[in-house]
């Protein structure tokens, strides 16, 4: 092997070693932090009675005071009953939809697919507060009639369970299309034969969704639901605004009110134990099936034809799931605006739109460069330990971005000491937006590193071989060869990042530096802090817009590719 | 020393596998050498490292008297035709087969271009993509993007595998035309030693690795080495 | 000739005058209200200091100001209530501002003792109530929330929001641990729901039957009166305000504050404005614009007239900061979310 080779090799090694490294920095802190001896905070979350205040109290007073369970056990009771909620509704609303799209004959199925795919450009904080809004006058009449008729008590268990229902509703909303859009695909690149053969022998479409098309599809699936899982864990604005208490609220309480980071970090890691039993569960259920069951040549094309009653209520199932997920959210946002525009100095939103938009741009940029990278290094180098870096690479999507901030706080915060990473440190997180770029790169890694790995798979190696003998240094391929039969994937992974960045908002809020204020943030801040809707719908209303072209523009990006290669 | 390729002990193995035991070989100037065995005896392996393409392997690769064996395949000069082709699905015809033609003028390439594209058949071609041409114009884009380098070797893997025979016979035309017109020397990798004795000077019969005999189309029927070689023949 | 030297001199002297209008100001502040901005206009226009501006969350600010330590451009820094003052205090980011003027246009009490954070408006923290179903007169207290006849009635935001916290220290200094504790306890047994929600809410709540009385920031009223959605105006019209504690120690207040960070650069430059924040003009505009109290609570506007005037606890808002930390802890016992 020559000299220049290896030299070559250690290039990509190395590199591939940083970015770990850089990714696994927050999570790193965050295990030191934790096995630090707990501060106080600690105490008032993991005790009954922390400062034996309930002891103070008469006898009788203290019996029913003294509560059942600790603050902790309180936060995680309903972190999972949300979790588990959401993602039994959006599984089943997504696959439900994907497969009456899938097996039946339908009009405008892609025009269909699109539009149940586009409450993905709502944030969920925004369809928090249309929601809200929306419901705030039923929910009193309803409140004041269960008085009425059952009581005080009751009413106040009428009014938990209104709360929970409501961010159920809204958490569904907002990401069902994950499942959707994993199923929709998955169903799609299933071979014909089986479900065929299923239908030979006397299956209904029913059953050929069960014991045919889900256990085929659900890898897929699964991967849609983890997606769920992993951005209801990381849920904050909806939250705060709808009034529910979870592990992360309790992150940002802690920081706001004591500005302790030791148990912030502490709580934060009771989050990471139920990320890695998911991803642990993942893989347990994925790992013995190594079939697979995509073939060439689509799908159910030969569709079954439905009589009109079937048809219609596929029609209205769609439609009544487009318009609670995304017409009645952008019906009351415009009714706000219309209120917002007459109060609002339109300039006042420029601040906030260069902000997002140049950090979306920098933030994408930088991850694209990145993802190119470790695409290419696997594509040089394709040894198991090359592909296990480039997994630990993509963890950062794994953790909730507010946990990644919190985690970096801390590196930030034990980096002031030494003085030289102290000054680096400062620049990059309190002066300019690069540290915070880097962040977004490392949560959103795999975004950007899905499209371009799917982009470079389907180029075959005789291509850089080719090229090789002809001439071309492995750069000029890249440049001649590579690049241009990736554009497509290349700005259909641009645009998806650039409107998940945009749309970012836990991670933002703690580590954005002070003159930076993106769209999220003042939309939220409009929306929780000062409650004034009308105002906060101007943003918002932005953001959505944004979250649709972008779309748009990869739905026809993804259109137009097919016909090269 | 006139001989254009010389191989020496070349040798690969990959974990407990051998693929290659010690071949040697050696290719005159002009010559049509094909290299013939069953799949998975090491033939394409060979190919690639005689284009630079596989490392790994001990021995000696001269090329012209010089010695390339850890040259890059960029700056080797050596012609490769692909069996699925590798032509770039993005660019014209002409692109293609200009590809390789660095530091030339445009007259050149533009030149070179109508000359090999003549001698390919493959007449107002120029404009059109990869994808719109079935798979034997395909070939001789591929053909003409290795010549339009002006290489003193030329590679081909599996090139006869595809065409039906009246393309076979074309192909081997072509080469026997280029071997007799311009010196240019072709290594042939071939499962099917009928088409290797129809259009090779020298054949070279791989089994596992190992050369079992290297000669003439007709010292090969007439003196086989070995049973093998024999049933080889007769099939 | 004697014309010409008066020219040259007097074009001198407004070259000077130019240059100090290159003075500036950095506020470092936690309001943003656009009232604010026209009282910036207001100080450059009067002034010629240039005031730069930069808003965030106290927390974010104060951790900002620790970071950046003797190399921070802030010259003071703002914060919407008395609690975080105290914690920038005690944490060192403010410094003694030495002003006749402050001593005499701030009171006593909404002022630091060591003179190194001033408030310049005030919010008194009231009891709104539905009009058809609770009399006038029949809340006078805090206290009164607590008695059994207010089961079922009473709303109050959660127990993370700093006024609620404030309102608890003040309690606290006043009376002790425990019978804030007690209080506490048994006014969220008298609660109608979860204490959750914005000050909107509450109000909202009252005005619609869930409850019949909430506790509130005053300012809220007056933003409501004037809204320009007519749903909010509707809200307003049926709740009244009762000022709590008239007979004892008074009314609850806080204030937004403002503090000479400790590094400023421009030291004289912020002690200018933060006295011209307590000039009678500055303090009209803000109680015109945003309903909050002046600093005197003789300068009232018609609006603030109409709820009547009221007596302040005049209890030193430094408690407010002291005490925090065991209020939360109250509140978590109490059961109080």
């Amino acid at each position: 092997m020559s000299a220049q080779r290896v030299i070559n090799k250690w290039f990509w090694i190395l590199g591939m070693g940083v970015v770990c490294a850089l990714v696994s920095i927050p999570l790193y802190q965050i295990l030191m932090e934790v096995l630090q001896t707990p501060s106080e905070g600690w105490r008032l979350l993991t005790e009954k009675d922390p400062d034996g205040l309930i002891a103070l109290l008469p006898e009788e007073m203290q019996v029913e005071l003294l509560p059942e369970h600790t603050v902790l056990y309180e936060r995680v009771k309903s972190t999972c009953i949300i979790l588990c909620s959401v993602i039994l509704l959006s599984t089943l609303l997504g696959v439900t939809l994907a497969w009456m799209l899938s097996v039946y004959k339908l009009r405008g199925k892609g025009a269909i697919t699109f539009l149940l795919a586009l409450p993905l450009a709502i944030p969920s904080y925004v369809m928090a507060s249309c929601y809200k809004q929306v419901s705030a006058g039923m929910e009193l009449s309803t409140s004041i009639y269960v008085r009425d008729s059952y009581g005080a008590e009751a009413m106040q268990g009428y009014d938990l369970w209104w709360n929970y229902s409501l961010a159920i509703l809204v958490l569904t909303c907002s990401y069902y299309p994950y499942v959707f859009l994993a199923a929709r695909s998955a169903f799609c690149s299933l071979s014909q034969e089986y479900v065929e053969s299923a239908r030979m022998l006397g299956d209904s479409s029913w059953r050929i969704l069960m014991r045919v098309a889900l256990p085929l599809a659900r890898p897929a699936i699964m991967a849609g639901v983890m997606l769920v899982a992993l951005e209801t864990l990381n849920e904050y604005g909806a939250m705060k605004i709808i009034g529910i208490e979870t592990l992360l609220t309790e992150v940002f309480k802690i920081r706001a009110g004591t500005n302790d980071l030791n148990t912030a970090v502490r709580v934060a890691s009771c989050i990471m134990v139920m990320v890695f039993a998911l991803l642990i569960g993942e893989q347990l259920l994925r790992g013995r099936k190594k079939f697979h069951a995509s073939r060439s040549g689509g799908v159910v094309q030969r569709n079954q034809g439905l009589g009109g009653i079937s048809m219609g209520f596929v029609y209205l199932f769609s439609a009544l799931t487009f318009i609670m997920a995304f017409a009645l959210p952008v019906s009351e946002l415009l009714r706000l605006a219309s209120h917002g525009i007459k109060v609002t100095e339109l300039s006042t939103l420029l601040d906030p739109v260069w902000d997002s938009f140049r950090l979306a741009l920098g933030a994408s940029g930088m991850t694209l460069v990145v993802a190119l990278f470790i695409a290419y290094a696997n594509r040089l180098i394709p040894q198991w330990w090359m592909v296990a870096m480039s997994k630990i690479s993509t963890l950062g999507y794994a953790v909730p971005g507010a946990i990644l901030g919190i985690g970096i706080v801390a590196w930030n915060g034990a980096m002031m000491n030494d003085s030289a990473a102290g000054e680096l440190v400062q620049w990059l997180f309190y002066q300019s937006t690069v540290g915070l770029m880097i962040a977004y790169g490392i949560r959103f890694l795999t975004v950007s590193l899905g499209s371009v790995d799917a982009g470079f798979k389907s180029i075959r190696g005789t291509l850089d071989e080719a090229s090789s003998m002809l001439g071309s240094s492995r750069w000029k391929t890249f440049l001649q060869i590579h690049m241009p039969l990736l554009r497509p994937s290349i700005l259909a992974g641009l645009l998806i990042l650039f409107v998940d960045v945009m749309k970012e908002l836990p991670m933002t809020l703690i580590l954005s530096p002070f003159n930076t204020e993106t769209l999220a943030i003042n939309a939220y801040s409009l929306f929780a802090v000062q409650e004034d809707y009308a105002r906060g719908s101007l943003p918002a209303l932005i953001l959505v817009l944004a979250g649709i072209s972008g779309m748009a523009m990869v739905r026809l990006l993804l259109r137009t590719s097919k016909t090269i290669s | 020393m006139s001989n254009l390729l010389s191989l020496t002990n070349i040798t690969k193995s990959y974990g407990e596998q051998q693929i290659l035991s010690s071949v040697s070989l050696e290719l005159g100037r002009g010559d049509i050498h094909a290299v013939v065995g069953e799949s998975g005896c090491g033939k394409t392996t060979l190919l690639r490292i005689v284009a630079g393409l596989a490392d790994g392997a001990t021995g000696r690769v001269y090329l012209d008297g010089n010695d390339v064996t850890h040259l890059p395949p960029e700056k080797r000069r050596i012609g490769l035709v692909f069996q699925d082709y590798a032509l770039f699905p993005h660019l014209t015809v002409a692109k293609n087969v200009t590809y390789g033609m660095r530091g030339k003028t445009k007259s050149e390439k533009e030149h070179t271009l109508e000359r090999l594209l003549a001698i390919m058949n493959l007449p107002e071609s120029a404009m059109r993509y990869p994808h719109e041409l079935s798979g034997g114009q395909q070939q001789r884009v591929a053909l003409a993007r290795a010549l339009a380098l002006d290489p003193a070797l030329l590679l081909l893997d599996e090139p006869f595998s595809n065409l039906d025979p009246i393309r076979r016979q074309k192909l081997r035309d072509v080469l026997r035309d280029l071997a007799d017109g311009q010196e240019t020397t072709s290594l042939i990798v071939t499962h099917d030693i009928g088409d290797a004795f129809k259009v090779a000077d020298y054949i070279t019969i791989l089994k596992d690795g190992a050369v079992v005999q290297t000669d003439t189309p007709a010292n090969i029927v007439v003196n086989p080495a070995n049973e093998y070689v024999e049933r080889l023949v007769d099939m | 000739m004697i014309k010409r030297k008066i020219a040259i001199m007097s074009l001198m002297l407004m070259s000077s005058v130019a240059a100090l209008a290159a003075d500036e100001v950095n506020l470092y502040s936690q309001r943003h209200y656009p009232a604010d901005k026209e009282v910036f206009s207001l100080f450059t226009e009067k002034t010629g200091i240039k005031v730069n501006v930069v808003t965030a969350n106290a927390d974010e600010l104060i951790e900002r100001l620790q970071s950046e330590g003797e190399k921070s451009p802030a010259d003071v820094l703002i914060t919407k209530d008395a609690a975080r003052l105290h914690w920038a205090e005690s944490e060192g980011l403010y410094q003694e501002v030495k002003s006749e003027l402050l001593v005499k246009n701030v009171p006593a009490h909404l002022r630091d003792p060591g003179m190194r954070w001033f408030g310049f408006t005030q919010r008194a923290r009231v009891l709104v109530y539905a009009m058809d179903r609770v009399k006038a007169g029949e809340l006078k207290t805090y206290e009164d929330l607590a008695k059994p006849e207010w089961k079922g009635r009473v709303i109050a935001r959660s127990a993370s929001n700093i006024y609620n916290q404030s309102l608890l220290s003040a309690m606290i200094a006043t009376k002790g641990e425990k019978e804030a504790l007690l209080w506490a306890v048994k006014v969220r047994r008298n609660m109608a729901r979860k204490p959750q929600g914005s000050d909107r809410d509450q109000i909202r709540a009252v005005a619609s039957g869930l409850a019949d009385v909430a506790i509130v920031n005053s300012y809220y009223l007056g933003l409501l009166v004037n809204s320009e959605d007519p749903k909010d105006r509707d809200l307003a019209s049926k709740v009244k305000i009762a000022f709590p504690n008239q007979e004892g120690r008074g009314a609850h207040v806080n204030i937004s504050g403002i503090g000479v960070c400790k590094h400023a650069k421009n030291k004289d430059n912020a002690v200018k404005f933060i006295e011209f924040l307590s000039s009678k003009e500055v303090q009209s505009l803000y109680a015109e614009k945003t309903y909050e109290y002046p600093l005197s609570l003789e300068m009232i506007t018609p609006l603030h007239r109409s709820w009547g005037s009221f007596k302040p606890d005049t209890i030193n808002l430094k408690a407010l900061g002291v005490n925090n930390a065991k209020a939360i802890k109250i509140f978590q016992a109490a059961k109080w979310e």
